[in-house]
């Protein structure tokens, strides 16, 4: 559904350069620090940007040589754009309804009443929280095979991003063959939804897993020196010295448990994943 | 396409109250001032609240969602040239109805029917000012478009001073109504100033739609 091939966006000092792809089904998430690519990548995908090299491929068609056909099929949340704060939740149903062949005005109307939007309020008095759901509804309103979805839950407390993620999964519920792509730096978020997850740090891709390899086979090793000094680190794949303890994550926990008895072996997630391989 | 007309319109309408107080203005303006400068006013102020939608497109980086939506960026600029001309057209023939209401009130003993030439002048040259400056909002934002406009309020000025000039007016209500009349020997006749004006217009539509294509396809969001 996207296939990114060797892209390259400079902006002044900062360089991405990425290759990634979300294939169709699949809930792919692109997780990293602030600052780290993801928005760049999304505004690659989406056409907002020209990249300076490589190729970025939507559906099958060049991000750039997106037709408004090829658009309909995608639907979009993006952090910090939407439409016009002026406008009410029933003035976007209908500009939905124009814009969108597969829009569903009255399923749209009820899911927003469902989350507490009112029809009639103008965008600009509703909560952070407001906006986030109907920038997520909006991406779902008229059935788009491919999901972009840019920290649709940034800002938002436990609760809101909760429902959000609900409101996610209903989506995916309904139709196995649509897939998502969906970044946060809030990485406990994606690991209950996401199939694959890749890690972006400074422009570049670290690391490309899938989430139950991540949960099941990776995990953070804590050992003092004399501990550290006979680990086996073949199996490492960082290591840094906080204090007197060293931690370091490995892919291999199953070896470390078997091999190190005494060793402290932690379940690693997506948030020990970002600290340790990005983290100073 | 007609996504961005729907956004266009309820933009526009959640602006009533700005519509009103506008039609009130014209209103008040129609009994005190002549009614080509009536009509200059309200054509280029509908022209102007239309175009204000590109501000309320750009307001909080609006730009990236908005093409997003099954629209190309070509697309978004002929939306664009066509929602403000709509609306300009709308003001020209609301100007003119609320001059020809007045007029008859007033029973000055002219109409606007003997002014269309004059009209259809300033018609075209708003049609101008407007596609220019859509575009130099579009390459340079609503910032720095607002020294452009007051520039183009200006040109509409002394184009209508000019095209009062040219019909034999004094530029007073005195020399209104005199309308569209063969000149001496040398002198341009009004259909052709008319003529001219118009096809500078096209032209001027013409070229500053072609450059808002090229802007918007070139801009990053």
């Amino acid at each position: 559904m996207i296939k990114i091939d060797q892209l390259e966006k400079c902006y002044g000092d900062f360089r991405l350069e990425v290759s990634m792809e979300v294939p169709e089904g699949r809930v792919t998430g692109l997780v990293g620090k602030n600052g780290a690519g993801k928005s760049t990548t999304i505004k690659a995908i989406l056409g907002l940007i020209r990249p300076d090299g490589g190729s970025v491929k939507v559906l099958g068609v060049e991000a750039s040589d997106m037709t408004a056909r090829e658009r309909s099929r995608l639907g979009v949340a993006l952090s910090d754009s939407g439409f016009n704060p002026g406008l009410s939740v029933s003035d976007v149903a209908r500009i939905l309804k124009k814009s969108y062949p597969g829009f569903d005005e009255e399923r749209f109307l009820a899911a927003c009443r469902d989350q507490g939007l009112p029809a009639d309020k103008v965008i600009k008095t509703f909560s952070t929280g407001m906006k986030a759901k109907l920038r997520v509804l909006t991406a779902l309103s008229h059935d788009a095979d491919v999901l972009v979805l840019d920290e649709p839950t940034a800002g938002l407390d436990v609760e809101a991003r909760t429902e959000i993620l609900d409101i996610l999964r209903d989506y995916l519920a309904r139709n196995e063959k649509r897939s998502i792509l969906i970044t946060s730096h809030i990485a406990t978020d994606l690991e209950s939804i996401c199939d694959d997850i890749y890690l972006i740090h400074q422009g570049r891709i670290l690391l490309h897993e899938d989430t139950d390899v991540i949960l099941s086979d990776y995990a953070v090793i804590k050992a003092d020196e004399e501990a550290y000094e006979k680990l086996d680190r073949r199996y490492l794949l960082t290591a840094r010295k906080e204090g007197a303890v060293y931690k370091c994550l490995t892919k291999e926990k199953a070896f470390y448990t078997e091999n190190y008895p005494g060793l402290i072996v932690e379940n690693g997630g997506i948030d020990d994943l970002i600290l340790m391989m990005t983290g100073r | 396409m007609n996504g961005l007309f729907e956004k266009d319109l309820r933009l526009i309408l959640r602006r009533k109250l700005t519509v009103l107080v506008l039609l009130m203005i014209l209103i008040v303006m129609g009994l005190s001032s002549d009614n080509l400068f009536l009509t200059g006013y309200g054509t280029a102020i509908f022209g102007f609240l239309a175009m204000g939608t590109l501000s309320c497109d750009e307001a909080d980086n609006g730009f990236a969602f908005l093409f997003t939506l099954p629209v190309t960026r070509r697309q978004y600029v002929t939306e664009k040239f066509l929602f403000t001309g709509a609306c300009t057209l709308v003001g020209w023939l609301t100007s003119m109805a609320v001059a020809a209401a007045v007029s008859a009130i007033r029973d000055t003993g002219y109409g606007v029917s003997g002014q269309i030439p004059e009209n259809a002048a300033i018609l075209f040259v708003v049609f101008a000012m407007i596609a220019i400056s859509t575009t130099i909002q579009m390459r340079f934002g609503v910032e720095k478009s607002r020294v452009v406009l007051l520039l183009c309020v200006g040109a509409l000025c002394a184009a209508g001073m000019v095209v009062s000039r040219a019909g034999g007016g004094s530029g007073t209500s005195a020399g209104l109504g005199t309308g569209y009349q063969a000149q001496g020997a040398g002198v341009p006749s009004d259909a052709m100033i008319l003529l001219v004006i118009a096809g500078a217009s096209v032209v001027a539509v013409f070229i500053a739609y072609r450059w808002g294509i090229r802007i918007m396809e070139k801009k990053e969001f």
